[in-house]
C-alpha cells in the first residue's frame, strides 16, 4: 500500500465509476453516496500524502527529488533504426506537486457536496465527474511526459460534456469555447513533447537493455526526470547545444514559447484568457470549483514542471516578458473585473487577476517569488473555489447572478454574509488571510528580484500593486451593492427564497474559511515541508539556466 | 504579550447581554500593560516562512502608546455602553471594537515590518466594519468603502516602501533599523513609507477617508479615528526615523504643514458637529506629521499622547450631545450644530468636558495641548523651508477660531430648534459613564503631562521614552511661547466677537441655508471628494474598457478564428465533395468504363477469351525478354 499510494489516490475515482456504471440510473442517492466515498478516500489518502510527506530531505539532482515513486513498464516500441521508444507508467511527487494534489482531492470533495441537489442525468454527471477527479490527479502526479499528456487530454472530455450538458443558457457556446481554446494549447504541448522525446535518450536504460536483448539501442523516453537531466542525444536538436534554428530563434526557445502560450491558455493569461469567464458563467456550480479551484492550476504547475523544468535557459531569456504577460494580468483582469455585473463572471476575472501572480512570481525565479507562486496556486485553489461556492449560494435561490439584482442581503442572510466578507476579504488580500501570503510573497520576489539575479526589474514588481489596489476596489464595491442598504430583491418572490445558508452550505463554506484563516495566519504549514524542494528547483533551475547560456 | 493575549479571549467570549465583560477585559489588559512600562525592551521572534522571522518588540515606546491605547479603548467600552445602549447589533459592535483594539496594539508591538504591515491592514479593515456599522444605510457603507480604498492606495505606498528596504537593504527589523548609505533607492522607499503613513494618519491627499469615517458611531470616532489609529502613521515614521533621507523627511514635513492648514481652514466652515472635530483631527495630525518631519519626533510623540486625551474627551462629549439630541428631537438632524444652540443648560457636566479638552485644542496656556503644540512650533522654524512654519503658525491661529466658534454654537445661546425635553429623557449619562469624561478632560490639563506649564519639553515620560537628553534651548523659545499665546488669544477672541450669544451670525444660522460658492468648496474638505470621485471615474473607465476590449477584440478575434475555422471546415468539405469525390468518382467511372470495354470483349465464347489470353502471353513474354 505504501508503496501504491499515488496510484491508489489516481485511481480510485476511476474505480468507482465503474462501480456507478453498474448502478441503475433511478439510484440517485446511491450514485452521490458511492461518489462521495470516493472522494473521500480520495481525499484521506492524500492527507496521509501529506502527513507522510518527508520535507526534510534535501535533494541535489532530479532523480532523488521525488517521493513515492512508482515506476512500471508501459509501453516499448521499437523502430529499428531510431532506436527504442519507451514510455513508463511512472508517477511521484516533490514539494512542488505534493501540495497540489492535496488541494485537488480537498475540492473534488466540495464539488461533490455542491452537486448533492443534482437531478438530472445524475448517474452521467458523476461518471463524468469522478473520471475528472482521475485525470486530474494524474496530471500532477505524472513524470512521464505521456503520461502526463494522456491525464491532460482527458481532463478536456469530462468537462466539455459537463459545461456543455449541465450548464447555462449559453452552455454550448462556452464550452465549444472552451474545448477548442484548450485543444489548440494541447497541440503546442503536443508539438514539444514530441521534439523532446525524439531528442532526450536514456543512455544507462540503453545499457540495461542491451543486457537483456544483446542489441544495443538507442533508447527515447518520455521521463520528465531524464528531461530535466538535461540528457539529450549527440545533435539533439533540442538540447542547449544546438544550433538549429527558425527564424533566427533556436529551437529550444521556440520549445519553451509553444509550452508557455499551450499553458498560459490554461492558467489563463491575458490575453489567451477569454474562455474562462465564459465557462464559468455557464458550468453548474461545482465545476466552477473544479476548474477555478483546481484545473487552473494545471496551466501553472505545467509552467513549473514542463516549460521552466526543462528549458531554464530560455526561462531565464524570457524572463521579462513572462513577468510582463503576468503584471498584465493583474491589471488587466482587475479592471475587467470591475467592469462586471454578473457575479460570478467578476469572480471568473478576479482569477484571472490573480493567477497573474503566481506568473509574476515565477518569472522571478527567487525563493520568495516561486514559494510565492505556489502559494498563491493553492490559496486561490482555496478562495476561489469558496467564493464559486458563495455565488452558487444566491443562484440556487433565484437563479440570478446579477449585483445589480439584489441588494442588503446583510440584514436577510447575515451568515451568508460573514462568510461573503471573509472571503472576498481573503481574496483581496487582507492580512490573516491565505491570499495575502500568496501576494507579498510574489512581490518580494517580483520588487528583489532585480537585487538578487536581476531578472525582473523592481518596477513590474510595484506595477502588480496596482492589481492589488482593484481587486479592493470591485470587492468592496459589489459587497456594498449586494449586501448592504435596505433589502431588496428584483422579483417579489425571491424574498422567500432567500433563505440564510442551509447546513449543506455551512458544510462546503466552514472547511475552506477554516482553511484560508489556518494558511493565512500559518502558512508555514504548507511552505515549511515543500522548502526543500522550492529551493533545489531554483537552484537547480538558476545553476543549469546559467550554463545553458553561457553555452 | 499577556496584555494582547487577554484582549483577544475577551472579545471572543462575550455575547450581546453580558455587555460589561468586554471592558472589564480591557481593564485586565490595561493594568498587565502598565506593567508593561516597568520591563527593559524585549524582542521575540518566531518563524513564519521559511526565511522571513516574524517578531515583536517592546520597548518605552511600544510600552507607553500600549498603555495609551488601552486606557483610552477603556474609557470608549465605558462610554458605549450608555451610547450604544439598545442597538440590535450590540454584540457584533462589541466584537468589532475588540478586534480593532487588539490590532492595534499589534501594531504597536511589531518589530518586523511586515508583521506590522499585516496589523496596519487589520486595523483598517476593523476600521472599515466599525464605519459600516449602521451598514443598512447605504451613504454610511459607502463612506466604509471610500475610507477603505483611500486608505488601500496608501497601503499600497506602504508595502512598496517595506519591500525595498527588505530586498534591498535588508532592513526588516523596527528595533534594529539604522541609518545606511543615502541612495536613490532609499529616498523612494522612505516617501513610499510616508505615503502609508499619509494614508493612516489622513494626511494631504488622503485627508477625505476621516471625515467619511465619521459615519461610524461616535465611541468608534473618540477611538479609532481621533486618538489611535489614525495616529499609527506617526508611529511608524517615528519608527522609521533612521532610514528616511533629508528628501523624504522635507516631503514629510511639508506634507504635513500644508495638511494642518488645509483641515484648519476647512474646518472653519463646517456645521457638523463631528466634521468639525475631524478635520481638527486631520489639522493635529498634520501638526505631528510635520513634527516628525523637522526632526522634532519627540514633540510629536507628545503632542500624540496630549491629543488623545483631548480629542477623545471631546468626541466623546460630541457624542453625549449627539445622543441628547436624537432623544430631544426627532425630527432634526442630530449633528448639525445650527440646529443646536444653548445646551449648557441640559448638560452641564458634558460642557465642562468640552470647555476644558476644547482649550487644549486650542492651546491655551496652562493645558496639554499649550505645550505639546508649542513644541512643534518651536521646532517648525528648524525647518529648511520658510513655508512650514508660516502654515503652521497660521494654523495655530485658525484652530482656537473654529473650536471656540464650536463651543459657542453648540453650548451658549438660544436654542435654535425645538427640544422635548421632558424628565423621563435623562440628560446627562449615568454616573460610571461620567468616568471617562472626567478622566480625559484631566488628562488635558497640564499638570498630568509636565510640571511646568510653560516647558514644551518638560513632558514626565519623554525622558522614559526617549532617554535622557541634553535640553535644547531654542534661540525663539521665547519668542514662539509669546506668539502662540498671542496667537491663541487672537483667535478665540475674534471667534467670540463673530459668534457671541445673539451675535448676528450666531443668529443667522438658524435658518440651514445651503451653502454657496467658496464656502462650499471649504464645507467639502476642499473638494477632496471630487478629485476621488474623479479618480473612481477614471478607473472605471478604463475597467469598462477592459471589459469591452475582451468582448469586442480578443473575443471577436477568437470568434473570428472560430469562423474561420468553419469556413475551412466547410471549404474543405465542398473540396472534398466535389474535386477529391469527384476525382474518385471520375476515376471510378473510368475504371467503369475500361470494365465494360473489356467485359464487352471478354463476353464472346470460351475460344475469344483463349485467343486474348494468348495474346496477353505473348505480349508478357515479349515484354519479358525484351
Amino acid at each position: 500500500m505504501e508503496n501504491h499510494l499515488l496510484s491508489l489516490i489516481v485511481f480510485i475515482p476511476l474505480l468507482f465509476a465503474l462501480g456507478v456504471f453498474f448502478i441503475p440510473k433511478t439510484q440517485h442517492l446511491l450514485i452521490k453516496v458511492v461518489t462521495l466515498v470516493a472522494t473521500l478516500l480520495q481525499l484521506v489518502l492524500s492527507l496521509k500524502l501529506f502527513f507522510d510527506y518527508d520535507g526534510s530531505f534535501k535533494p541535489s539532482e532530479w532523480s532523488e527529488a521525488f517521493l513515492f515513486v512508482e515506476k512500471a513498464d508501459w509501453i516499448q516500441l521499437s523502430l529499428g533504426n531510431y532506436g527504442r521508444f519507451v514510455i513508463d507508467y511512472f508517477v511521484g511527487v516533490d514539494g512542488i506537486s505534493m501540495p497540489l494534489v492535496v488541494l485537488s482531492a480537498l475540492l473534488l470533495v466540495i464539488g461533490v457536496i455542491s452537486s448533492w441537489r443534482l437531478t438530472e442525468k445524475v448517474k452521467g454527471y458523476f461518471i463524468l465527474y469522478l473520471t475528472l477527479s482521475t485525470s486530474i490527479v494524474g496530471c500532477f502526479v505524472a513524470l512521464d511526459l505521456f503520461l502526463f499528456y494522456v491525464f491532460f487530454e482527458f481532463m478536456l472530455l469530462p468537462m466539455f460534456f459537463l459545461i456543455g450538458i449541465w450548464g447555462g443558457p449559453r452552455r454550448a457556446y462556452a464550452s465549444i469555447k472552451f474545448f477548442i481554446y484548450t485543444l489548440l494549447g494541447s497541440l503546442l504541448i503536443l508539438i514539444v513533447m514530441i521534439g523532446l522525446f525524439i531528442s532526450i535518450e536514456d543512455s544507462s536504460r540503453a545499457l540495461k537493455m542491451a543486457d537483456e536483448t544483446g542489441k544495443i539501442e538507442i533508447v527515447h523516453s518520455f521521463s520528465l526526470v531524464k528531461m530535466m537531466e538535461d540528457s539529450y542525444g549527440a545533435e539533439a536538436f533540442l538540447a542547449p547545444d544546438s544550433e538549429v534554428a527558425f527564424g533566427g530563434i533556436s529551437l529550444r526557445y521556440w520549445a519553451f514559447i509553444l509550452l508557455m502560450i499551450g499553458f498560459a491558455i490554461k492558467l489563463p493569461v491575458v490575453p489567451v484568457h477569454t474562455w474562462l469567464p465564459d465557462a464559468h458563467v455557464e458550468a453548474p456550480t461545482a465545476i466552477s470549483v473544479i476548474l477555478a479551484g483546481i484545473l487552473l492550476k494545471v496551466g501553472g504547475y505545467g509552467f513549473f514542471r514542463i516549460a521552466y523544468g526543462i528549458f531554464p535557459d530560455a526561462a531565464m531569456e524570457y524572463a521579462f516578458p513572462v513577468a510582463c504577460f503576468g503584471v498584465l494580468s493583474i491589471i488587466y483582469g482587475g479592471f475587467a473585473a470591475l467592469a462586471q455585473n454578473d457575479l460570478k463572471r467578476m469572480i471568473a476575472y478576479s482569477s484571472v487577476s490573480h493567477m497573474g501572480f503566481v506568473m509574476l512570481g515565477l518569472a522571478t525565479l527567487t525563493i520568495e517569488g516561486i514559494s510565492g507562486a505556489l502559494f498563491q496556486m493553492i490559496s486561490h485553489g482555496l478562495i476561489s473555489g469558496a467564493l464559486f461556492l458563495v455565488v452558487g449560494v444566491v443562484y440556487d435561490r433565484t437563479h440570478d447572478r446579477q449585483i445589480q439584482n439584489l441588494s442588503g442581503l446583510a440584514s436577510k442572510m447575515p451568515v451568508y454574509t460573514f462568510f461573503t466578507v471573509v472571503f472576498f476579504f481573503a481574496s483581496l488580500g487582507l492580512p490573516g488571510f491565505s491570499g495575502f501570503v500568496g501576494e507579498l510573497l510574489t512581490l518580494i520576489g517580483g520588487i528583489g528580484s532585480e537585487g538578487i539575479n536581476g531578472l525582473v526589474p523592481s518596477w513590474l514588481g510595484m506595477l502588480a500593486v496596482i492589481g492589488i489596489i482593484i481587486s479592493a476596489a470591485y470587492y468592496l464595491w459589489a459587497l456594498q451593492r449586494m449586501f448592504f442598504g435596505k433589502f431588496w430583491a428584483r422579483e417579489e418572490s425571491w424574498e422567500d427564497k432567500l433563505n440564510d445558508v442551509d447546513r449543506r452550505e455551512w458544510l462546503m463554506l466552514l472547511p475552506l474559511a477554516v482553511l484560508v484563516l489556518l494558511f493565512g495566519i500559518l502558512p508555514g504549514i504548507i511552505l515549511d515541508p515543500i522548502d526543500n524542494s522550492v529551493n533545489f528547483f531554483v537552484d537547480n533551475l538558476l545553476s543549469r539556466g546559467q550554463q545553458f547560456l553561457i553555452k | 504579550m499577556l496584555p494582547l493575549i487577554g484582549g483577544v479571549l475577551g472579545y471572543f467570549f462575550q455575547s450581546g447581554k453580558s455587555y460589561r465583560l468586554p471592558a472589564l477585559f480591557i481593564g485586565a489588559g490595561l493594568i498587565q500593560a502598565l506593567r508593561l512600562l516597568t520591563i527593559d525592551p524585549e524582542v521575540i521572534r518566531w518563524s513564519w516562512v521559511p526565511g522571513i522571522e516574524l517578531g515583536i518588540y517592546i520597548d518605552h515606546l511600544s510600552a507607553v502608546l500600549v498603555s495609551l491605547v488601552y486606557f483610552i479603548s477603556l474609557l470608549v467600552h465605558i462610554f458605549s455602553m450608555h451610547y450604544m445602549c439598545g442597538d440590535p447589533g450590540l454584540g457584533r459592535y462589541w466584537f468589532k471594537l475588540g478586534f480593532f483594539t487588539t490590532s492595534m496594539l499589534g501594531l504597536l508591538i511589531s518589530d518586523h515590518l511586515l508583521l506590522l504591515f499585516v496589523f496596519w491592514e487589520m486595523v483598517g479593515f476593523s476600521s472599515y466594519l466599525l464605519i459600516g456599522f449602521w451598514f443598512k444605510e447605504t451613504e454610511k457603507a459607502t463612506s466604509a468603502r471610500t475610507a477603505f480604498m483611500v486608505n488601500r492606495v496608501a497601503d499600497a505606498g506602504l508595502i512598496i516602501g517595506i519591500i525595498v528596504l527588505i530586498t534591498m537593504f535588508g532592513q526588516a527589523y523596527i528595533s534594529e533599523l539604522n541609518p545606511i548609505e543615502n541612495t536613490g533607492w532609499l529616498t523612494f522607499a522612505g516617501i513610499a513609507l510616508a505615503i502609508g503613513a499619509f494614508g493612516k494618519s489622513a494626511q494631504f491627499p488622503f485627508f477625505g477617508w476621516l471625515n467619511k469615517a465619521m459615519a461610524g458611531p461616535t465611541p468608534v470616532s473618540a477611538l479609532i479615528h481621533a486618538a489611535t489609529m489614525v495616529t499609527a502613521g506617526i508611529y511608524l515614521l517615528v519608527r522609521v526615523y533612521p532610514v528616511l533621507t533629508p528628501v523624504a523627511l522635507y516631503l514629510v514635513a511639508i506634507t504635513g504643514a500644508l495638511t494642518a492648514f488645509i483641515a484648519a481652514v476647512a474646518a472653519l466652515f463646517q456645521n457638523d458637529i463631528k466634521a468639525v472635530l475631524a478635520y481638527s483631527t486631520i489639522s493635529q495630525l498634520g501638526y505631528m506629521i510635520m513634527g516628525v518631519g523637522v526632526g522634532a519626533y519627540e514633540s510629536s510623540i507628545f503632542h500624540l499622547w496630549t491629543h488623545a486625551f483631548f480629542k477623545a474627551g471631546l468626541f466623546l462629549a460630541a457624542g453625549n450631545v449627539i445622543h441628547f439630541m436624537h432623544k430631544a428631537n426627532h425630527d432634526v438632524d442630530g449633528q448639525d450644530m445650527r440646529n443646536m444652540g444653548g445646551l449648557k443648560k441640559y448638560l452641564p457636566f458634558t460642557f465642562l468636558t468640552y470647555l476644558i479638552c476644547g482649550s487644549a485644542l486650542a492651546g491655551l496656556p496652562l493645558t496639554s495641548g499649550f505645550l505639546s503644540k508649542e513644541g512643534i512650533l518651536g521646532a517648525s522654524l528648524d525647518a529648511p523651508v520658510l513655508i512650514v512654519p508660516a502654515l503652521a503658525f497660521v494654523s495655530a491661529l485658525l484652530t482656537p477660531f473654529y473650536i471656540t466658534r464650536q463651543i459657542l454654537l453648540v453650548f451658549t445661546g438660544e436654542v435654535r430648534k425645538g427640544l422635548h425635553v421632558t424628565n423621563e429623557t435623562f440628560n446627562e449619562p449615568w454616573k460610571p459613564v461620567k468616568m471617562p469624561f472626567a478622566l480625559l478632560a484631566l488628562g488635558s490639563i497640564w499638570i498630568f503631562s509636565s510640571f511646568n506649564p510653560f516647558n514644551a519639553h518638560g513632558w514626565y515620560l519623554g525622558e522614559y521614552v526617549f532617554g535622557p537628553e541634553e535640553p535644547v534651548q531654542s534661540p525663539y523659545g521665547i519668542i514662539v511661547l509669546m506668539s502662540s499665546i498671542v496667537l491663541v488669544a487672537m483667535g478665540i477672541g475674534y471667534a467670540y466677537t463673530q459668534f457671541k450669544p445673539g451675535a448676528r451670525k450666531a443668529l443667522e444660522y438658524k435658518n440651514l441655508v445651503e451653502a454657496t460658492g467658496a464656502i462650499r468648496f471649504f464645507l467639502s474638505g476642499w473638494a477632496i471628494d471630487r478629485v476621488y470621485a474623479f479618480f473612481n471615474q477614471g478607473t472605471l473607465i478604463v475597467s469598462n474598457f477592459a471589459a469591452l476590449v475582451d468582448r469586442k477584440v480578443v473575443d471577436r478575434l477568437v470568434d473570428g478564428a472560430g469562423l474561420m475555422g468553419i469556413i475551412l471546415g466547410k471549404g474543405t468539405g465542398l473540396f472534398d465533395r466535389y474535386v477529391v469525390d469527384g476525382i474518385v468518382n471520375g476515376l471510378a467511372g473510368l475504371s467503369r468504363m475500361v470494365g465494360r470495354t473489356l467485359a464487352k470483349i471478354q463476353a464472346p465464347g470460351i475460344q475469344t477469351q483463349l485467343a486474348f489470353m494468348l495474346f496477353i502471353m505473348v505480349l508478357m513474354i515479349y515484354w519479358y525478354l525484351f
